[in-house]
C-alpha cells in the first residue's frame, strides 16, 4: 500500500463521516461545517485523479464561495429559540429506504461494468494545459454561454434580495 | 469497483437523502451540492481513468459555476422568504401570499 492509497482511503473516510453527520446533526451550524469537511475531502479526491487545477477551483469556488453563501444564509435567517421539530418517522424510513436502493442499485450495476478494468497512466501537468485549450477551443461556446449566465444570475440574486421600498 | 465511485454513489444518496428528510431550505440546498459534488466527481474519476483527454474536467469547471449560481441564486430566494414569512421551515410555508 502506497501513500496515494493510503490518502485515498483518508479523504474517502473523511468524506463518508462528513455526509454522516449531515445527515444526523440537528444544529445547522455544525451541518454546515460538516459540509465544509466533505468539500476539502472531495477536493483532495480530485487532487489524488490528477485534477490539480479542479481540486483548486473546488476549494475557491466551493470552500470559499458557497459555503460562505451558505453561512450567510444561516446567520441571517436564524431565529433564537426556533427548534427544528423532527421528522414523522414514516415519512423518514420511506426517504432513507428509497436513497438506499438507489445507491445500492447504482453499486451493484456498475460493479458488473466491464469499463472499469482500464489501467490508468497518469500524467497530471498535460492535463491543465489541456484545460486551457479546451476552453478556448471546443468548449468556446459554451464558456461564453456560462459567464453571460453566472453574470445574470448574480444581477438577478442582488435584484431579488434587496429590500423593497416602501 | 473503485472506491471513488462507490463514493461518489454514497455521496449523491446521501444528498437525496438530505434533500427528501430536511425540513430547512439551507439543508435541502446542501443536499443538491452534494449531488452535484458526486457528479464531479464520477467525470474526475473518469477522466483519469481514460487518460487521453481533460474533456472530463473542463466540464466539471462548468458544472462548479452552474452550482456557484444556483447557490446565489437560491440564497437570494430564502432571504426574500424568511423576509416575508419570518421562517424558512418548508412545512409552514402554506400560503403563496400574505
Amino acid at each position: 500500500m502506497n501513500l496515494i492509497d493510503l490518502a485515498t482511503y483518508l479523504f474517502t473516510a473523511l468524506a463518508v463521516l462528513g455526509v454522516g453527520l449531515l445527515l444526523t446533526l440537528r444544529n445547522l451550524i455544525r451541518a454546515t461545517f460538516a459540509f465544509f469537511l466533505v468539500l476539502f475531502a472531495v477536493a483532495g479526491l480530485f487532487a489524488i485523479n490528477d485534477g490539480i487545477m479542479v481540486s483548486v477551483a473546488q476549494i475557491i469556488i466551493y470552500v470559499g464561495g458557497i459555503l460562505l453563501l451558505t453561512l450567510f444564509g444561516v446567520m441571517l435567517t436564524h431565529r433564537r429559540g426556533q427548534e427544528v421539530p423532527a421528522v414523522k418517522s414514516h415519512q423518514e424510513f420511506i426517504s432513507i429506504g428509497v436513497g438506499m436502493v438507489i445507491l445500492g442499485g447504482s453499486i451493484f450495476s456498475f460493479d458488473q461494468a466491464s469499463f472499469l478494468q482500464i489501467k490508468p497512466i497518469s500524467s497530471p501537468t498535460e492535463k491543465v494545459k489541456a484545460i486551457g485549450v479546451y476552453m478556448l477551443t471546443d468548449f468556446i461556446v459554451i464558456f461564453e454561454l456560462i459567464s453571460v449566465f453566472l453574470l445574470i444570475a448574480l444581477i438577478g440574486a442582488v435584484f431579488i434580495a434587496q429590500q423593497s421600498k416602501k | 469497483m473503485s472506491l471513488l465511485l462507490v463514493l461518489a454513489f454514497i455521496l449523491f444518496a446521501g444528498g437525496l437523502i438530505l434533500c427528501l428528510t430536511k425540513r430547512n431550505i439551507i439543508l435541502i440546498l446542501i443536499g443538491i451540492e452534494l449531488i452535484l459534488n458526486a457528479s464531479n466527481l464520477n467525470l474526475i474519476h473518469f477522466s483519469y481513468l481514460q487518460n487521453r483527454s481533460a474533456e472530463g474536467q473542463t466540464l466539471v469547471l462548468f458544472i462548479m459555476v452552474i452550482a456557484g449560481a444556483q447557490a446565489a441564486l437560491a440564497l437570494a430566494i430564502i432571504l426574500r422568504v424568511y423576509r416575508q414569512y419570518g421562517t424558512i421551515l418548508l412545512d409552514q410555508l402554506r400560503t403563496l401570499k400574505r
